[in-house]
């Protein structure tokens, strides 16, 4: 395989369809992955294709989720941050998934995992604190909960951190089902694992249970409500401004601003503007003027105020 | 130098290539001649040292009856030539009567496994013997090297401790690893520019309020006519605002101080210069020699308190973390709760003495009036009395505290007109009344002997209440609690300075350390849990169970234990010493290089026991107790004190049959090698289990404990290539 061109069809993206040729470099292995991942590149630019193969599809359906998480994420991602894209998070380039052996093909990670750093000094400790909250600020600004944030999940590119694999990503507000029941996806459910990340970079891998009050002062100072419910929990600008960092608003893009217009249109008030009067001489040689189009009735006060004050008037009076 | 065992009698193919050094020659002694040639190569080669040759065999189809029983060639004729008639011998004690053993094994195995022992060849190759080239050999083996599968189960087990985790950290190292080198951290902060400043400030404030309120407490301290820089009333208000203002002045460069050491120790921003402009001393240079010192002592005691090395690191991450400075945020913290800092003056009373004044006022008007009568004089001195109190009302009045000074005169005036004035009018009017009344009253004729009087009294009652009122006043001013605000500043202060700021670059420098320690124990451990699960592949040891005939006691998996621990302890201690090194000049290598050098060392150690046997390996490099601990196990059984007392005409298994003994030289007396382990003579100690000629070898390399006898061959029994 290794070595051996490729021919991919797959869909940027906006959803176009695509088709790549690239040369097959064989396996990479990012530690926080679970699907199959392989290095391949084209024009001089590297690439990484997470995909499902067949038979470990066939045994174990989960990994079909994890893909479609890291294409909606990665999709998600690069729709807000259309204008530039940042460097903290890793970028999918495109997908296929109307094949048998769907995959994700993502611009390859820069550095190393951050498990394989060596020496992680004062400097390049905090260069990770700073990267990893930034990425989460980043994440948070697009509306995406990475889920399973880290150490193996950071890559070290030498002056900061990616935050890649997205193979548990939701969505802000879609429904985390664990079996402690479920409830709504939070943004600041990533500082959590953020804040386990960071006693891990100090305290190492056995770090003991977190936030047992003994650890030391400054990790005390920086973590602290890191550990306690959603609404109490820091978010990562909080944890930012808690590292001496100028907190900048991401350059954010609305996906779905292009689609404002038509929304409008469909939501908003059917007033079109009044059609210009016949005037002399627009008739035909026989001096028949056209008939006006017909100006819709002006349903959205109905729709809007008098369905559901009906709707409360009857359901009142029927009700209990 | 080892021993080479060249076996003559194998295929050529399976010869191994003459190494040098100390050889021995395994021939067949009805071969001796055919190899000559092989022999003067060997003798010939200078990378040989020394050779000695073990014949082993008759001599063929030599005729017994001649006496002959070697023929020997020219080229050994100045070699230690062992003659083994018979590879599994008789027990013999000469000159008795020769008995076989049946259970005997092959002897032959076991002299080669003696010869192999550098110290017993030097010994049977040396000068002593050299002149009696040929001898026959007698052996006594009985202690031997351990089992390789022993070897292997200790090995892995070692490993297995030092690798696998099976307790959590404690953070034991924590307190210890922050001390070190703290002796000579400054104990007290050393402050200079804005912060002394600052602290001398708000002390010299605060004291001074409190001078001038004992002052103003004091009878006389009103100072009535005295200047306004000399009158306490006329400083004290402004005394406190001033104070007020230093403390807060204080809280703010304590604050700013606070900050900027915050910055510099999580960011190195602002610079250490900057910090310092504010008055706080440069941080002490770190003594990287001592820490590093400090820090190995901690190391190598939790190595040979068999800690394991995953549990080190964790235990070492933990102490780098809490060595680190911590920051001093907290402190801003408690700084920023203390708010703004003031003081103005407390209100002072309208009235400064208490109400009792009024009466005595009332009472001496009109006592002055009614006592003397309503002539012209009598009025006169009540009108005085009534202006002495309403001057000396007035006064005390405009010399009220306030916060930009004293009251003074004229916001004073109405309420000493409405207090006193009123107060002494009405008073005499009350008296000219009495007196008009016709009221039998005394009579004084002088009054000016009662105004006198009177004016004494109101001098008096009018100190008094004023001392009284300022007193209550002094307690209404917040003072201690200012003073107690700016010790706590003073705390926070010393604090940051002698924890945070000024042993940064020790703390720094341990942290750093520490932490580069723990990375490198982290890859060892798994350098180690590596190439540990294989360290003693039993195939690759020399001895092999079997190969040696004579039961001997051997030390089992237990026994090893400790000895192989103690020693990868020290190879781990031996591949921490460069970073001991770098840690001395403040230099941290890479993580990988001790990983690396600990697999050198394992494999090292690994093929140096499999060549030499664990007890005598040149790599041992452990604590000694672990191996004398082994030789007293070892020595506690009885055969190894008998075998070292061993005589040259005790009971041995001579090396031929009952036959061939006719060849042995009974007129020369035999000579004797006893032989053992040096860890042995450290617990045998020279006691009266070994021999009082102290002839015992005490071998460096080696395993083996018993005794080699040599008894020479008759003269006519050694024949000449030639003859």
């Amino acid at each position: 395989m290794t070595g051996t061109t490729i021919k991919l069809r797959l869909r940027d993206l906006h959803g176009r369809p695509r088709e790549v040729e690239v040369t097959d470099h064989g396996p990479f292995g990012s530690p926080g992955s679970a699907l199959q991942q392989r290095l391949v590149s084209t024009a001089g630019n590297s690439f990484v294709v997470k995909s499902v193969p067949r038979a470990a599809g066939s045994r174990d359906s989960r990994l079909f989720d994890l893909l479609d998480n890291e294409i909606r994420a990665g999709a998600r991602l690069g729709h807000v941050y259309a204008r530039g894209y940042p460097p903290e998070l890793a970028r999918l380039a495109g997908y296929n998934v109307d094949v048998e052996e769907p995959f994700a093909l993502l611009h390859a990670y820069a550095g190393k995992p951050v498990p394989e750093m060596s020496r992680p000094d004062d400097h390049r400790r905090r260069r990770v604190q700073i990267g990893l909250f930034r990425a989460l600020q980043l994440t948070a600004a697009a509306g995406v909960v990475h889920g399973a944030v880290t150490l193996r999940s950071l890559w070290w590119t030498g002056a900061g951190v990616q935050l890649v694999d997205f193979e548990s990503a939701q969505l802000v507000g879609a429904t985390r089902r664990t079996a402690h029941g479920s409830g709504p996806i939070d943004v600041r459910d990533d500082v959590l694992s953020a804040g386990l990340v960071v006693r891990q970079l100090e305290l190492g891998e056995s770090s003991g249970p977190a936030g047992n009050g003994h650890d030391p002062e400054s990790l005390r100072i920086l973590l602290k409500d890191v550990f306690q419910a959603s609404a109490h929990r820091p978010s990562a600008e909080d944890m930012l401004r808690r590292l001496q960092v100028t907190v900048t608003a991401p350059p954010v893009t609305d996906p779905e601003a292009g689609l404002a217009e038509g929304r409008r249109i469909f939501d908003g008030p059917d007033t079109p503007a009044e059609p210009p009067a016949a005037a002399p001489g627009d008739g035909d040689e026989n001096g028949v003027v056209p008939p006006r189009p017909a100006v819709p009735r002006k349903r959205g006060v109905w729709r809007r105020f008098l369905l559901p004050m009906l709707l409360a008037a009857v359901t009142g009076r029927v009700g209990p | 130098m080892t021993v080479t065992v060249l076996d003559l009698r194998a295929p050529a193919a399976d010869q191994p290539l003459p190494a040098g050094g100390r050889v021995v020659v395994i021939d067949d002694a009805a071969a001796l001649v055919t190899h000559s040639a092989a022999y003067v190569d060997l003798l010939s080669d200078p990378m040989v040292a020394a050779v000695v040759c073990v014949a082993v065999g008759d001599i063929g189809h030599a005729d017994p009856l001649d006496g002959v029983a070697l023929t020997v060639p020219n080229a050994l004729r100045n070699t230690t030539v062992l003659w083994v008639g018979d590879q599994r011998g008789v027990r013999w004690a000469p000159p008795g009567t020769p008995v076989r053993d049946d259970l005997a094994v092959d002897g032959l195995d076991d002299l080669i496994a003696a010869l192999r022992v550098s110290d017993v060849f030097d010994e049977v190759a040396g000068d002593e013997l050299r002149p009696r080239c040929v001898a026959s050999p007698a052996v006594r083996l009985t202690v031997g090297p351990a089992d390789p599968a022993d070897v292997a189960e200790a090995g892995a087990a070692a490993v297995h401790d030092l690798c696998i985790v099976e307790t959590a950290a404690t953070r034991q190292l924590v307190g210890e690893v922050g001390r070190i080198d703290a002796e000579h951290d400054p104990g007290r902060p050393a402050l200079s520019g804005d912060l002394a400043a600052a602290r001398m400030d708000a002390r010299r404030r605060l004291d001074r309020v409190a001078d001038l309120l004992r002052e103003l407490g004091e009878y006389g301290g009103v100072r009535m006519f005295a200047t306004r820089a000399g009158r306490p009333s006329a400083l004290v208000g402004t005394a406190i605002v001033r104070a007020g203002q230093a403390a807060e002045n204080y809280r703010r460069v304590v604050g700013e101080a606070l900050t900027r050491m915050d910055g510099h120790l999580q960011t190195r921003r602002p610079s250490v210069e900057d910090v310092m402009a504010l008055g706080v001393a440069d941080p002490a240079a770190a003594r990287h020699p001592e820490i590093a010192a400090g820090l190995r002592e901690l190391v190598d005691r939790l190595l040979r308190d068999r800690v394991p090395l995953p549990l080190l690191a964790q235990e070492l991450r933990a102490a780098a973390a809490f060595a680190r400075p911590q920051g001093t945020s907290r402190l801003f913290e408690r700084v920023r709760e203390l708010g703004s800092l003031s003081l103005r003056p407390p209100p002072f009373r309208w009235l400064p003495a208490e109400l009792v004044l009024l009466p005595a006022i009332l009472v001496s008007c009109a006592a002055m009036v009614a006592f003397t009568g309503t002539g012209a004089t009598s009025l006169g001195y009540a009108v005085g009395l009534v202006l002495l109190w309403w001057v000396a009302g007035w006064f005390l009045l405009a010399r009220r505290p306030a916060p930009d000074g004293e009251c003074g005169f004229g916001p004073s005036a109405g309420r000493a007109a409405a207090s006193h004035l009123l107060t002494g009018l009405t008073g005499a009017a009350l008296g000219f009344g009495l007196a008009g009344s016709g009221t039998d009253l005394p009579w004084i004729s002088q009054p000016a002997v009662l105004f006198g009087g009177l004016a004494v009294v109101a001098v008096a009652v009018g100190a008094v209440t004023w001392v009284r009122a300022v007193r209550r006043w002094r307690e209404q001013v917040p003072l201690a609690g200012l003073r107690t605000t700016v010790g706590s500043l003073d705390e926070v202060l010393d604090e940051a300075c002698t924890r945070e700021w000024q042993p940064m670059r020790r703390r720094r420098a341990i942290a750093a350390a520490t932490e580069a320690v723990a990375g490198d124990v982290e890859a060892m451990a798994r350098t180690l849990e590596t190439a540990g699960g294989q360290l003693f592949p039993p195939a690759t040891m020399w001895h092999q169970p079997g190969r040696t005939g004579a039961p001997m006691v051997r030390p089992g998996s237990q026994d090893l234990y400790a000895v192989v621990h103690a020693d990868l302890v020290a190879l781990c201690e031996g591949a921490l010493r460069p970073v001991w090194a770098a840690a001395g000049v403040g230099r941290h290598g890479d993580t990988g290089d001790s990983a690396v050098r600990l697999k050198h060392a394992l494999d090292g150690y690994a093929a140096d026991v499999a060549r030499n046997g664990l007890m005598s390996s040149s790599s041992a490099v452990g604590e000694t107790g672990a191996r004398e601990g082994l030789a007293g196990v070892l020595a506690q059984t009885s055969s190894v004190g008998e075998t070292l007392r061993i005589g040259p005409r005790d009971e041995m298994t001579q090396l031929c049959t009952g036959r061939q003994l006719s060849y042995l030289s009974s007129a020369t007396e035999p000579s004797l090698v006893r032989f053992a382990p040096r860890q042995l003579k450290r617990v045998f100690g020279g006691g009266p289990r070994t021999p009082e000629d102290g002839s015992v070898v005490w071998t460096e390399h080696g395993e083996y404990a018993g005794a080699l006898r040599l008894v020479p061959l008759r003269p006519e029994s050694v024949r000449g290539e030639f003859q």
